[in-house]
């Protein structure tokens, strides 16, 4: 499996990069899919790989315009699944990145903040 | 007969007059008489008549030299006619299968559309409860813009034992798969509403829950993570009250007097698996006089482009909400859609998407 997978954005997805070198997860752009499990999938394989040997720090950068409900939801997912790192005395780290303007956004990565239980920056620019 | 040899043929005769010409120029000059034996001897006597004669050999080979270029040339015409021909061909087949192809498509297209509204028809039926909370409550509307024709936002309402229910629910996924979504959130409302008649909103919201789950067989590591958000209202017309209960849908209530203030939900939507496993939803209760009115919708309006990349926003439609809300029923729904429409244009509707006004 390579150590970091570039997926472009298209009308309908974000862009991806999954990078094992840096331990560093990127999502950039719109997530609407049609079949969101089909365009999560290779995110899922890749962290299944990931985890196996995982960095010390991992961040997942989040640097959305727009999420469909179905997306969110495997955004927990994952979310959810760097909360495991803790128990292996990892350090995982969640980076909100969002338009000062785009209070949707804001408020999304806000409720966000409130119910996960690992570190959760929110980055306004 | 090819051109090399025809060129060759050619070239012989014309060379065949240098012998013939040089001959009688010379019988004319030496004064003799025309005929076999002079030429003969004229041909014998002249050793320039020798190299004339060979004009026809040498003529016909040049024009055959000539014959065979004309020929490489005609082949190569030949060649090229061949493969129009052959691409022709290739192309009105290629043609006719774009066409049976295209024909295939439309028709599929055509049984797709079909398919789909007949789905429509279905959902349509089901939502026509809503048609009710209009009578009950006159000065409410319901404005309701699914992207592809069925819709995974619907608007429920149900009378029970004094008790008035009205839910906005917002499926995962739009198009069929929230279709299909909006059947079991609208089976699973009907169901806990009718074997408990006196349901509490969040009591609700957790029996979906939970039941969404059991439906779909969602595990911590299924890959079906689907469900619904909600805002679940149980108003007491008797008593005056309103329980709200939201499950990632709030509402916007707005007094008789103006003032507005945002019912917030609780985070967690319905289905799928919550972060706090033993998490449960809250209710709040609101206290109403006739004239209030409350708002809930689908996240499809407040998250819906522009053309410059700008989202309709909160703070447009509460805007919006408190500008309109003491006009009639018909008109707000009309203004909310052009509202819409004027921000929208002509960029693509990214989700379904929900309105409902109720007035007390």
């Amino acid at each position: 499996m390579p150590e970091v997978i570039n997926i472009p954005a298209t009308e309908d997805t974000p862009a991806i990069i999954l990078d094992a070198v840096k331990g560093q997860i990127s999502i950039s752009g719109k997530a609407l899919p049609e079949d969101s499990l089909a365009f999560f999938k290779p995110i899922y394989d890749w962290l299944k790989e990931y985890y196996q040997s995982p960095l010390a720090t991992t961040e997942l950068h989040l640097h959305l315009d727009y999420i469909n409900s179905a997306s969110t939801r495997h955004l927990f997912n994952i979310i959810s699944g760097m909360q495991d790192l803790i128990d292996k005395q990892k350090n995982a780290k969640v980076i909100w990145h969002c338009k000062s303007s785009d209070e949707m956004m804001k408020t999304k990565g806000e409720e966000l903040q409130s119910i996960v239980d690992i570190s959760f920056e929110i980055k306004e620019s | 007969m090819n051109y090399r040899t025809r060129y060759f043929i050619y070239g012989a005769i014309f060379g065949c007059f240098f012998p013939v010409i040089s001959s009688i120029v010379d019988l004319l000059v030496q004064g003799l008489p025309f005929s076999l034996d002079s030429i003969m001897q004229v041909q014998r006597t002249q050793p320039l008549h020798w190299v004339i004669d060979s004009a026809p050999l040498f003529l016909g080979v040049f024009a055959m030299l000539a014959g065979i270029k004309q020929d490489e040339v005609m082949q190569m015409n030949q060649n090229l006619e061949q493969k129009v021909q052959e691409r022709t061909r290739d192309l009105h087949e290629k043609n006719s299968e774009l066409s049976i192809a295209q024909k295939d498509l439309s028709k599929s297209l055509e049984k797709i559309s079909q398919s789909i509204d007949y789905a429509q028809r279905i959902q349509m039926a089901l939502i026509s409860n809503a048609e009710q909370m209009k009578t009950d409550f006159p000065g409410s509307f319901f404005l309701f813009r699914p992207r592809d024709v069925v819709s995974g936002d619907f608007l429920w309402y149900h009378r029970s034992n004094g008790y008035v229910y009205v839910a906005a629910v917002d499926c995962t996924g739009h198009g069929v798969p929230g279709a299909f979504m909006s059947l079991i959130g609208y089976c699973l409302l009907n169901k806990i509403t009718s074997e408990n008649k006196h349901a509490g909103t969040a009591e609700i919201l957790d029996t979906i829950h939970i039941e969404i789950q059991k439906i779909l067989n969602q595990k911590r590591d299924s890959e079906v993570h689907d469900g619904m958000e909600m805002a679940l209202c149980r108003i007491d017309t008797k008593n005056k009250t309103v329980d709200f209960s939201g499950a990632g849908m709030g509402l916007c209530y707005i007094s008789a007097n103006g003032n507005m203030r945002e019912v917030k939900a609780d985070f967690f939507s319905l289905g799928g698996f919550h972060f706090k496993p033993n998490f449960k939803y809250s209710t709040q209760t609101i206290s109403y006089q006739a004239g209030d009115r409350f708002y809930m919708f689908s996240d499809g309006i407040t998250d819906q482009f522009n053309a410059q990349d700008e989202k309709f926003g909160l703070t447009r439609l509460r805007k919006n909400m408190a500008a309109h809300s003491n006009k009639p029923a018909a008109e707000q729904e009309k203004i909310f859609s052009a509202e819409i429409d004027n921000w929208k244009k002509s960029t693509r509707q990214l989700d379904d998407m929900m309105l409902a006004g109720i007035a007390l």
